[in-house]
């Protein structure tokens, strides 16, 4: 019985190896080319490497040396650095933090209430026209120094005439009299006078 | 002198150690790029271009996580990649191919003129394969690198790199198919029968 079981487990195991083989196999053949596929393709060389890439390569190693041993200026400038002593530098981050905390614990400015944006309206409103009218007013400075034949005449006509006391009297008064006819004159609805002074004679 | 220390060196303007550097790895990046491009102008601007960087930014390259050479593949593999972008029809011309052949000259005349074929057509095949599959192939068949190291140099895991590796595969023997030995055997045999 013992030696049965031996024997069993002897062809499992003898089994078990031939299928890790097998596996083993497919796996190699798998990876690995046929003979004859591998043999065809090494009918094609490669060309030998070129001596003017040897010699364009070792060119371009020398201009590369050249350039990191003596860099262009724009990038030395980007490059460069300058020593600081500890302290100072240790001063200077200090600096920085707090005015950084500073600024960022500083109250924010109040926020102004946003104003309702007024919406703009074009409303056409009629106007009553003025009527402007204009008359025109002569004015007689100054009476001329009358002789007296021609005063009396003139007292005489002014008796006759129909123009009342009060002219007289401003004349007496002013020394001068506003000569207006009144006849065939209607007045206006609404008067607006307008004084004209010689001078202003373009005026309307 | 291992590679760190002498890329340290050159870094800093040791020209002798650069050439030791340069010495080391050029061939190998050179036929990867050469194969990848299909063209050795361009193999020779992304080989230049790729030791130029190293030296420029040592910095990027951490012995840590991969060789050196697998750097330089994995920056020549980028620097290829930004041609195919840039050139989104990446056929090389069949009179270029053929002017590009190298083929040993110490062989009989009918000989070479077949071999010279057979590298036209193999070249043919590997630069019609897509990039990524293309890159599988050369690096595997023809450089030579374990699954692992081309999974680090192109950026995926295990299983991409080995199932671009077969379709490439299928793809060569499709195209190459005239010119296996088993196929000639088969056809022959065939018109035998008939």
């Amino acid at each position: 019985m013992s030696n049965e079981r031996k024997y069993l487990r002897l062809l499992r195991l003898n089994d078990a190896h031939k299928t890790r083989d097998e596996k083993t196999t497919r796996r190699f053949s798998e990876a690995t080319p046929d003979r004859e596929l591998k043999t065809l393709l090494a009918s094609w060389e490669a060309p030998d490497v070129p001596r003017s890439l040897d010699h364009h390569l070792l060119t371009s190693y020398r201009t590369e040396q050249r350039e990191a041993a003596h860099p262009p200026l724009w990038r030395r400038t980007l490059t460069s650095s300058v020593p600081i002593p500890l302290p100072i530098a240790g001063l200077t981050v200090v600096a920085l933090v707090v005015t950084s905390v500073m600024l960022a614990l500083r109250p924010s400015p109040v926020m102004l209430e946003a104003l309702p944006v007024a919406a703009t309206r074009v409303v056409e409103v009629p106007v009553a026209q003025e009527r402007i009218v204009t008359r025109t007013v002569f004015v007689e400075k100054k009476e001329r120094p009358i002789r007296k034949n021609e005063r009396r005449g003139a007292i005489a006509a002014r008796e006759a005439n129909t123009v009342g006391d009060s002219a007289s009297r401003a004349k007496e008064l002013t020394g001068y009299f506003t000569r207006v006819n009144m006849s065939e004159f209607q007045p206006a609805n609404e008067m607006k006078i307008r004084v004209i002074k010689g001078n202003r004679s373009d005026e309307k | 002198m291992t590679d760190e220390k002498l890329l340290h060196k050159a870094s800093r303007g040791d020209e002798a150690a650069f050439l030791i550097l340069y010495e080391r790895h050029r061939a190998p990046v050179f036929r990867f790029a050469y194969r990848l491009l299909g063209s050795t102008e361009l193999a020779e601007d992304v080989t230049h271009d790729c030791f130029l960087s190293l030296i420029k930014r040592p910095a990027s390259f951490d012995p840590q996580r991969a060789a050196l050479r697998t750097y330089l593949y994995a920056a020549a593999r980028n620097l290829a990649g930004k041609h195919f972008r840039q050139h989104a029809s990446n056929t090389v011309p069949i009179d270029e191919l053929l002017d590009e052949l190298r083929v040993p000259e110490n062989e009989e005349p009918l000989r070479q003129l077949l071999n010279e074929e057979l590298s036209a057509e193999v070249r043919k095949a590997v630069m019609s394969l897509p990039p990524l599959q293309r890159e599988a192939v050369v690096l595997f068949e023809y450089e030579e690198l374990s699954l692992a190291e081309i999974a680090l140099i192109v950026g995926a895991d295990i299983g991409t790199v080995k199932s671009r590796l077969s379709r490439a595969r299928e793809g060569l023997r499709r195209s190459l198919l005239h010119y296996f030995k088993s196929h000639r055997r088969t056809a022959t045999a065939g018109r035998v029968y008939k």
